[in-house]
């Protein structure tokens, strides 16, 4: 099944060279979770991470457990913080 | 050491100069910065006093380790009672200044009195002159700056000082350093302009010492290498602050036409992509970065306007590359207007520091102006012919323009968006708390950052706690209470050390801790650092209290308690503000009416 992802801030350097800006479609397993594809992608287990699947958030625990659908948008951004 | 262990203390009325030791019994309760200016602020004025009048006290204050190596050691804090809410006030600003006027030989300005004609405050070291304005006055920060290093034949002094905002009484006039660097909020600039005082000029060849100088350069250089390794920092360095508005959008946190929308449309036109993307006519917004002094993140932006830009093509007054856009300036202008014209918000940028205005103000004060015009309340008679409609990009530079040379219905946005909304019938378009304008974060989305809004003791502010690693994970108002208190603690206590805020992702209160202990007279643990940010956030409540605020006025507005979210990750959630104000008190040490109690003041020495 083929899923997008945008990944904000400096996250895009984790999407394949493929990518279009921060966006990329990737081709991934039926029923892959965020976790399983942010590990594939290389992002770092240890850093902390806002996590969005079609516009609804998806909590650090829930992120192995959900599984994604086809066209599902999976949105990656570095934690929020002030500025 | 780490102190000067002197003060400056100038009275403006009858000219008088005055060098005072530190009292560093204070010194030690309260460490610098915010929270010692905190303490002479409350000894020295009775918090009940017309923030316009001349007994109003205001301070500039650095920290112990303001001057030092450590990494962004330029800051200094300006505290007052501000006038756009009434409250303590307390900005504080990056750039050079503050270490300049440590270099001097001071701790701490203080300024009382009003002088009996526009002045500005020449230090150089021991020699401190008040001298007459002249045609300063009524000049932009810009000029000013300019001219009196041309004065002073010194192109080292530093200069903070207001402009045209300042002197007529934009209620959110800023004092801008270093062209660009602003103490932002409250009205710092307004009360200084409320003093005949134009600017403060330093220049300081004295130095800083610290009491343990191996040990703190052992720490300087641990402290150095966690900022490199982090992140966040590197973000922050390559993208700026503005990173924040495409994740708030994606999150649904972005306040958009007043508050009524928290998604923006034009994200893409003003994020930090948008700023490196170089047109087909060879002009990019994002000229470099910029670091303030010792700081060794860099996340300033500087930018330059395409001079085929309405705003400025025949200006060329504008054509330099000057202060480009962080997040809270690319909400304000962008967003919360409804505005994605990069240029046009770039050139709104610039004219907040030339005439020394606070961004989030100007911007939340001219959304609710928009909001008024939209639904029919004021009109074009008001507007000086300006059509005000959400998306209309000229409106937005035409007002910036007006409200920073207090012309026409700038004078109408310079109240503030609380003062204005009442004057045309409609307070509930206000979106602020204490009547302080909101930053670019929704109190729906960000139940914490509801909570620290409505609990901030200067009103609205979203940098005096942080509790976005709560409100990224539960939308609900759950588990944010206490983090809230505790950063607000430990923020208090950061921001009484001369060092920036956006070290906090990388560091935490025992980096700090440890190099206020090597700097430093006195054993300064993590422990006894984090009490000394509790009580200066206490000792701001007590201010606040007796200027007579009250638990009725930590709240926010209808729209956030009662309008559920349109879209975004929390679409249909309104603030639980009712279910974290108790709790919050009650970790607070405070009953519910938002007193602290005996017990709490005794156990903090207050």
């Amino acid at each position: 099944m083929k899923i997008t992802v945008k990944a904000g801030g400096l996250l895009y350097e984790y999407l394949p060279p493929e990518r279009t800006a921060n966006r990329a479609t990737l081709e991934v397993a039926e029923a892959a979770t965020p976790a399983q594809i942010m590990r594939d992608l290389g992002f770092p287990a240890d850093a902390s991470y806002l996590v969005i699947v079609n516009g609804e958030l998806v909590p650090a625990e829930q992120r192995a457990k959900l599984q994604l659908a086809d066209g599902d948008q999976l949105s990656i951004n570095p934690p929020l913080k002030g500025g | 050491m780490g102190w000067q262990k002197q003060i400056l203390r100038v009275d403006l009325t009858n000219g008088s100069v005055h060098k005072e030791p530190l009292n560093m019994d204070w010194a030690q309760q309260y460490l610098g910065e915010r929270g010692l200016a905190t303490k002479y602020l409350w000894e020295l004025m009775d918090p009940e006093t017309d923030p316009m009048s001349p007994d109003n006290v205001l301070i500039f204050a650095t920290g112990p380790l303001t001057g030092t190596m450590a990494s962004t050691s330029g800051r200094y804090a300006v505290v007052t009672k501000g006038p756009l809410t009434g409250a303590i006030a307390c900005s504080n600003s990056g750039g050079k200044f503050g270490a300049e006027l440590k270099y001097a030989g001071y701790d701490l300005l203080i300024l009382q009195g009003k002088a009996p004609q526009p002045s500005y405050l020449y230090i150089a070291d021991d020699d401190v002159q008040i001298i007459p304005a002249g045609d300063l006055w009524g000049a932009t920060v810009w000029r000013t700056e300019e001219t009196l290093k041309k004065i002073h034949h010194d192109p080292q002094i530093k200069v903070a000082s207001i402009g045209v905002a300042g002197e007529k009484g934009v209620m959110y006039a800023c004092v801008i350093n270093d062209l660009h660097r602003a103490a932002g909020r409250s009205g710092v600039g307004t009360v200084m302009g409320s003093k005949n005082l134009k600017a403060v000029a330093a220049r300081g060849t004295k130095g800083v010492r610290v009491e343990d100088p191996q040990r703190f350069m052992e720490l300087v250089k641990e402290t150095h290498q966690l900022l490199k390794e982090n992140a966040g920092v590197r973000e922050m360095t390559e993208l700026g602050t503005n990173a924040m508005i495409d994740a708030m959008q994606d999150f649904g946190g972005l306040p958009t036409r007043n508050f009524q929308e928290v998604q923006f449309e034009g994200t893409e036109k003003i994020d930090p992509a948008a700023m490196m993307e170089t047109r087909p006519n060879g002009h990019r917004n994002l000229v470099t970065n910029k670091a303030c002094f010792g700081c060794t993140i860099a996340c300033g932006r500087i930018a330059h306007i395409d001079k085929e830009h309405f705003t400025i093509v025949n200006r060329k007054e504008y054509w330099h590359a000057s202060g480009g856009l962080e997040y809270e300036t690319a909400y304000a202008f962008g967003p919360v207007v409804g505005v994605d014209d990069i240029d046009a918000l770039t050139f709104a940028s610039f004219l907040m520091n030339e005439h020394g205005m606070d961004p989030i103000s100007f911007g939340v004060t001219l959304a609710a102006a928009m909001e008024l015009y939209e639904t029919g309340v004021i009109s074009k008679q008001d507007t000086d012919g300006v059509e005000l409609n959400f998306g209309n990009a000229e409106a937005l530079t035409v007002m910036a323009e007006k409200t920073g040379k207090f012309e026409g219905f700038g004078q109408v946005l310079g109240l503030g968006s609380k003062r204005m909304c009442e004057k045309y019938g409609h307070p509930e378009l206000f979106m602020g708390v204490k009547g302080q304008e909101f930053a670019g974060y929704d109190s729906r989305a960000l139940q914490g950052m509801g909570l620290g809004y409505a609990t901030s003791n200067r009103g609205a502010c979203h940098l005096k706690h942080d509790t976005f690693a709560e409100d990224m994970e539960d939308q609900t108002g759950k588990g944010k209470a206490l983090p809230c208190k505790e950063t607000q603690d430990a923020t208090a206590a950061l921001d009484s050390t001369g060092i920036c805020l956006f070290t906090a992702g990388a560091w935490g209160s025992d980096n700090l801790a440890r190099q206020v202990d090597a700097a430093c007279e006195g054993d300064w643990s993590t422990e006894r650092f984090v009490e000394t940010g509790e009580r200066v956030w206490t000792l701001e409540r007590m201010f606040n209290l007796k200027a007579g605020f009250t638990a009725k006025d930590d709240t926010l507005p209808e729209r956030m308690l009662n309008t559920p979210a349109r879209s975004g990750t929390a679409k249909g959630k309104i603030s639980e503000l009712d279910k974290m104000l108790p709790e919050y008190y009650t970790v607070r040490g405070w009953n519910q009416d938002g007193e602290p109690t005996e017990q709490t003041l005794h156990r903090l020495g207050l």
